[in-house]
């Protein structure tokens, strides 16, 4: 993978299930939610690593991994080289002052009873001693980083539009000067003008603070112009994995290549070779053995499908899930 | 960059109540008869003369025939109208502290139900379902039995009937309320979750309380009454107006006045509580308003 | 464009009467739509789109809401002048609507046969089984696989996409002759959205209808439309066919929007923005609603009020700009 030195999050072989349990009293197994199965990838500093994928694909799990919300069932997750399953007290405090969230939905990320100034300062608060005046100063400075007025800090969430309710979780998400921040669909509630204000935001922060984000997002498009790395997800498992050009621009999995194929085009006439895939999306409880995509494969027969799944490296920082590299 | 291009309109004070008046459409009714509830409970003594003398001479004077006893006097010759006024005294000592404590162990009980979940979920629920279950007459009459009647028996038995409610109330507010993003994102910001229940769940659960309150104390009254009425709430001869009913219920055909005026007192305030409860519900829903 | 006229918009104005002013959501649009032609209406959030659906199907919001002017012709008469109960026979048999959440689209108590035959049974004066196997019909036209063992579900059984299909055959069901759809693919996978966008594709091929699609997203737009008009803040800002929109867009706001949007097959460092936000809508500006975000306003006519002028045939834009 790329090189360890400059790499913020190593994750690797990390497994999360959940059990389905029949019985109130009696709970007997029946199932389990493969969430993720097996997922390996590295955040490097100052960079955004993207996760693509649809509904049941894992990615939301795999930020509860990162964000430390659950403990993994299996696999390895380390920060700045430290594994974060042995985090004594402190060193677990230390990494939740220093990676933090933004969400998709600005109406519900505010506290609708808390006046601006606190809810920016909340972190701080939660995590340093601090006077008053220095919160002020400091929140003051982070309002004025997100293109907003200091006498924005006196209102409460309610008298601004989405587009400043989400400049002010930003707000928030910098206040302990972070080094990841995990955006889940950080523009996909916003309107559309209102899109571009706000990536470029982002894409500033990135550049001034050396801020390195895991990010996730359904639009392509976005995901091609804030990304430096893009893994795509399919029930649980990362298919292919490389920089946003190559995987966009020569895709190698059928799955990467349904997605394109399915992103909406930027001009009439640019339409796109549809590649459908047949039937729903499978469910995560019990996935297929072997290759999870092989239901909805349109080249199944051309694969091997009973292997185990794997990243192979088919060209210098581009990995691709090894069924569909033909074997030679 | 984005500019604020409102600036809020200065308006004087009398301008902005005299606004806030028009958009609300305060109860006026409910609200008047609450803040004479309110001003007889306090003010009883300087406004009428002694519920508590029995005067033999002047007995079951009917009301509105002698100016001395506008409303009347009882069986024993009590001055009706000081017993009505006074009334308003018994039952603001009773539902206020009842209310009071009531609240506080249930609003306890519902936070930590509804946001620790688990096994502390489980058992406080198991309590609080199992307080429900009994008509809340039976449980008073249970713990007057223990405790004795009179003014301490009554407050500790609408106490332990009524957090219960309460307790389910906030308990289903928690629960939606924990889902939202924000307290989501406070949980893994690594905040303390008595800080989490204090600064983001309590503060977005006050407006149901609010209303829950106003709501509850039509039926605090009203059990007090009950209570009273059966004779197990207050002693007699105290003016409460439950009492009262209960002592006019053997004549009822004759000295109807007894029985009726506190009667009616009791559905008017009872009332008024309910519609400035429905007021304020409406008043405080962020879906009708811009948000509070 | 020869084919059928089925609706025709004129200066029609939606406004809401609330304490704090009369909120002017729609104000003084016109379009048309043509069968077999999908007409896209792109704009934000406040915009008007929404309400512009809403006024086509007669059920603005009383007692605030109301067309104050205007004339929405459908066969011929003017449907601002329909009552309550015409207006609900042209609903389901005329013009039908799809929404975006199909979670509450459908009867969450009710199963999918029920919902469906109810529908049909106002169409179809036939017995119960033959109703059924009419709904069966429908689900399988719909591509909805064992429609036979799916028409017995309730809507949560079902995963989002299926669900939007079975709105979708719902609302076809009754053979209508437009389709107006808001937004309907917003809660959908994009693999699914995709299927989705070709279903209403193939049925209008089939079928004739015409489509009002309503969205934000300029790929649909470039995707499914023929005709695309742009509002802001209740007006018409331009309107023409999809490819000289995409290819000469002539108001600043258009190309503002579409040089905003990330796209996939280009690459750019930084995408620009347009300064501030959309007025409030009970306080527009005088003259052109666009010209306190406009980056050219000093060449134009912002005085004007607003109103459409063709550039181009088939192409429209607001005066402001045009009129030096």
């Amino acid at each position: 993978m790329a090189a360890i030195d400059n790499a913020l999050i190593q994750v690797n072989d990390l497994k999360k299930h959940y059990p389905v349990t029949k019985g109130a009293i009696t709970k007997t197994l029946v199932g389990t939610v493969k969430a993720i199965d097996g997922v390996s990838f590295t955040i490097n500093k100052g960079e955004t690593f993207s996760l693509v994928g649809e509904s049941g694909c894992g990615k939301t799990t795999t930020t509860k991994m990162i964000l430390m919300s659950e403990p993994p069932t299996e696999g390895v997750i380390t920060y700045e080289g430290a594994d974060m399953a042995q985090f004594s007290s402190p060193a677990r405090k230390e990494f939740k002052s220093s990676v933090q969230a933004v969400f998709q939905d600005p109406w519900s990320s505010l506290n609708p009873k808390m006046r601006v100034r606190d809810i920016i300062a909340e972190p701080i608060v939660t995590h340093e001693k601090v006077t008053n005046n220095e919160i002020n100063e400091r929140v003051n400075e982070l309002l004025g980083v997100v293109g907003m007025h200091p006498f924005h800090a006196e209102r409460y969430p309610h008298e601004f539009s989405g587009g400043q309710r989400q400049r002010i979780a930003i707000a928030r998400a910098l206040s302990t000067r972070p080094k990841l921040m995990v955006l889940d669909e950080p523009v996909s509630a916003l309107d559309v003008s209102i899109r571009a204000q706000v990536l470029n935001l982002l894409k500033e922060l990135q550049q001034t603070y050396e801020l390195s984000y895991l990010m996730i997002a359904h639009n392509l498009a976005t995901v091609k112009y804030m990304s430096h790395q893009v893994a795509v997800m399919y029930l649980g498992k990362i298919v292919e994995l490389g920089d946003p050009k190559t995987i966009f621009g020569d895709p190698q999995h059928p799955y990467t290549k349904a997605l394109i194929s399915a992103a909406l085009p930027s001009h009439p006439r640019l339409q796109r070779e549809e590649l459908v895939l047949t039937g729903e999306v499978p469910s995560p409880i019990d996935p297929p053995a072997g290759c999870v995509f092989r239901t909805r494969c349109p080249y199944v027969e051309e694969h091997q499908p009973d292997n185990e799944m794997g990243l192979v490296e088919v060209s210098p920082g581009h990995w691709v899930d090894k069924c569909s590299v033909p074997c030679k | 960059m984005t500019s604020m291009n409102f600036e809020p309109i200065q308006l004087t004070r009398g301008q902005a109540v005299r606004k806030w008046i028009k958009d609300h459409n305060p109860p006026w009714i409910a609200l008047t008869i609450l803040f004479l509830l309110l001003f007889c409970g306090l003010f009883a003594n300087f406004i009428v003369g002694d519920p508590m003398t029995n005067d033999l001479k002047a007995r079951q004077i009917p009301p509105f025939t002698d100016i001395k006893h506008i409303f009347g006097t009882d069986i024993l010759g009590k001055d009706m109208t000081a017993r009505l006024v006074f009334g308003c005294r018994s039952v603001l000592m009773v539902t206020a502290p009842s209310i009071i404590v009531a609240l506080l162990i249930g609003t306890a009980v519902g936070l930590l139900a509804g946001y620790a979940r688990g096994w502390v979920d489980s058992v406080l629920m198991r309590i609080t379902d199992a307080t429900l279950g009994f008509p809340s007459i039976l449980v008073a009459m249970l713990i007057v039995t223990f405790v004795g009647t009179g003014y301490t028996g009554v407050i500790i038995a609408v106490t332990a009937t009524t957090w219960a409610r309460f307790a389910r109330m906030i308990r289903g507010e928690v629960l939606s309320v924990r889902e939202r993003d924000f307290v989501v994102l406070a949980g893994i910001l690594g905040v303390s979750p008595v800080m989490i229940m204090w600064r983001h769940l309590m503060p977005n659960v006050i407006n149901t309380l609010m209303v829950m309150i106003s709501l509850m104390i039509g039926q605090v009254i009203l059990l007090e009454a009950s209570l009273s009425f059966l004779g197990i709430g207050m002693s007699p001869g105290e003016p409460a107006w439950g009492i009262m009913v209960a002592e006019g219920r053997q004549q009822l055909l004759t000295t109807w006045w007894v029985s009726l005026f506190p009667g009616i007192l009791i559905t008017l305030v009872v009332m008024a509580f309910n519609f400035f409860g429905d007021w304020l519900r409406d008043y405080l829903d962020p879906r009708l308003r811009r948000a509070r | 464009m020869s084919e059928e006229l089925l609706l025709k918009v004129e200066n029609l104005r939606t406004h809401f009467h609330t304490k704090t002013g009369i909120v002017k959501a729609v104000d003084g649009i016109d379009f048309e739509l043509r069968k077999g032609e999908t007409l896209g209406i792109v704009g934000e959030s406040g915009s008007g789109k929404s309400m512009t659906a809403w006024s086509i199907l007669g059920m603005v919001p009383k007692p605030a809401g109301r067309i104050e002017s205007g004339r929405i012709l459908y066969h011929g008469e003017d449907l601002v002048q329909k009552s309550d109960d015409e207006m609900r026979e042209i609903r389901g048999t005329g013009i039908c609507m799809v929404m975006q959440d199909p979670l509450t689209s459908l009867n969450p108590v009710i199963n999918i046969k029920k919902q469906l035959t109810e529908t049909l049974e106002l169409e179809y004066d036939e017995d119960k089984p033959s109703l059924v196997q009419r709904a069966i019909g429908l689900l399988s036209s719909v591509n909805i696989p064992a429609p036979e063992m799916r028409v017995t579900s309730f809507p949560h059984e079902m995963s989002g996409g299926m669900r939007q299909r079975v709105v979708g055959a719902i609302s076809i069901s009754r053979s209508p002759d437009i389709l107006i759809a808001d937004e309907p693919t917003t809660s959908l996978d994009v693999t699914i959205q995709l299927q989705y966008l070709k279903l209403l594709k193939d049925i209008q091929e089939e079928t004739g209808v015409g489509i009002i699609f309503i969205t934000h997203d300029f790929g649909i737009v470039a995707k499914m439309c023929d005709r695309v008009a742009v509002m802001y803040a209740g007006n018409i800002i331009e309107q023409a066919d999809v490819v000289e929109l995409f290819d000469n867009p002539q108001h600043p706001y258009t190309q503002a929007l579409l040089k905003s949007v990330p796209d996939l097959d280009d690459d750019v460092d930084m995408l620009p923005t347009i300064e501030g936000q959309p007025p409030d809508l009970a306080n527009t500006p005088s003259g052109c609603v666009f010209r306190d975000r406009c980056p050219n306003v000093a060449d134009h006519n912002p005085d004007l009020g607003m109103g459409l002028v063709e550039v181009k045939p088939g192409h429209f834009v607001d005066q402001c700009c045009v009129m030096r």
